[in-house]
């Protein structure tokens, strides 16, 4: 067996067994219910690969699978930021003004991402590169959305909500890795189809890996018995005072 | 090129606050204890001083312009580690409060909610104070107004002072009706 072919093999298999054991686990814990959108990619990806292997390759049936099967994943990946913000978020009715932050960071995301389509496709396969513009301004727009979310999470301190971190983290790993394998595709020309296919696996290796740390590993969580007194409503009182001096200079 | 250049921008950003999310950052909080000795002291009544306006107008009046500028960094820079702290301290109070919501206890759960409000709240004001703090530190002479935040700000009071009513009246329902 050649080096590259093992590569492909080991890259294939990997994520397809962490996948459908991540797949397991989250039903077994009941995040199935919590992270819906999550857990159907978790499922499309790894059945996609599965049907693959019933179809020849190169053909129609296989091109259809692989091509729906992408644009599905996006548009899952695309829900699944979405599904994070509402878990970590909703809880708390005062941090609305996130929701309404996080829907003009969409509107942004999707302004730069749609800038990137009418560069139109210039090669001889036409069809192949328009869906990888299209795949890139998805991607941007994804990235766009995980930036905002990420951010926020780490501001305000709620990398506690270890699922939802892994979540974004992997997705967020993943999709940049990928837009730039992307991009380097389209300026460097001497590299081959395989070289950025192995890289472009290796990625979402990656992003399989850090969901499965976060979602098989078991963390045993004493639930602690009282908890101290703080001087938290103290500090909230000292900071609005002060803000409220400050915007009424 | 140019939208090349934005691409690579964006995904150097994300890789980057990816890794500062994974990083472990806070100190790992399981229990009272751990809270107990990994707290941060920080003096809210020495915050204050190196805010309060009246100091702030003593030393302008007081020191030369140079002067003035050098020490208010010095106040501001101290006040900014200081908002440092207290945010770390939420983030632990915050994962403290996590884990009791899993006990059975009712009260204890709901205690623990009131603190993950409370602190969550502290991270959202500093937020926006530190921010402000830092525009401070870079231009200490200038007088800070903030007319873009009127109205959340003004929400926000609105919303803390609805807060403290129904607090109130959990507390006191008999006074309450």
């Amino acid at each position: 067996m050649r080096l590259p072919h093992l590569l492909f093999s080991v890259l294939w298999l990997v994520p397809v067994a962490l996948q459908i054991a991540i797949a397991l686990v989250m039903l077994w814990r009941g995040l199935a219910r919590a992270f819906p959108l999550f857990f159907s990619y978790t499922v499309l990806v790894p059945a996609r690969d599965l049907i693959h292997l019933l179809f020849p390759y190169p053909g129609n049936r296989y091109s259809f699978v692989f091509w729906w099967g992408d644009a599905l994943a996006i548009l899952l990946s695309l829900g699944v930021i979405f599904e994070v913000l509402w878990q970590v978020f909703r809880p708390y009715p005062f941090l609305r003004f996130v929701f309404k932050l996080f829907w003009i960071a969409a509107g942004v995301a999707t302004a730069s991402a749609l800038t990137l389509l009418p560069t139109g496709p210039r090669g001889a396969d036409r069809v192949l590169e328009s869906i990888m513009l299209m795949e890139r301004s998805a991607r941007v727009l994804q990235l766009g959305l995980l930036i905002f979310l990420i951010s926020f999470m780490s501001r305000l301190g709620l990398t506690w909500y270890h699922y939802a971190v892994g979540v974004a983290a992997g997705f967020g790993i993943y999709s940049a890795l990928d837009l730039a394998l992307l991009e380097f595709r389209g300026l460097v020309h001497s590299v081959s189809d395989t070289t950025f296919a192995l890289l472009s696996s290796g990625a979402y290796n990656l992003a399989v890996v850090v969901w499965a740390s976060y979602i098989l590993k078991t963390r045993p969580e004493t639930p602690v018995d009282s908890l101290p007194s703080s001087d938290l409503g103290y500090w909230n009182d000292t900071l609005t005072e002060h803000m409220d001096r400050w915007h009424r200079r | 090129m140019a939208s090349t250049l934005t691409i690579f921008a964006v995904i150097v950003l994300s890789l980057f606050l990816v890794w500062r999310m994974l990083r472990p950052g806070l100190p790992k909080i399981l229990s009272l204890e751990d809270w107990e000795t990994k707290k941060q002291p920080v003096d809210l009544e020495t915050f204050r001083t190196l805010l309060a306006p009246g100091e702030e107008q003593y030393l302008r009046r007081s020191l030369s312009p140079s002067a003035f500028r050098r020490f208010q960094r010095q106040r501001l820079g101290l006040a900014l580690r200081g908002l440092e702290q207290v945010g770390k301290n939420a983030a632990m109070l915050m994962r403290l409060g996590h884990l009791a919501k899993a006990s059975t206890n009712p009260d204890l759960r709901r205690e623990a909610e009131d603190l993950i409000d409370s602190a969550l709240r502290l991270r959202v004001n500093l937020l926006f104070v530190e921010p402000c703090l830092w525009l401070k530190c870079l231009f200490p002479g200038w007088n800070l107004s903030f007319p873009a935040l009127e109205m959340q700000y003004e929400e926000l009071l609105g919303y803390l002072g609805r807060v403290r009513q129904q607090q109130w009246t959990l507390k006191h329902p008999v006074m309450a009706s």
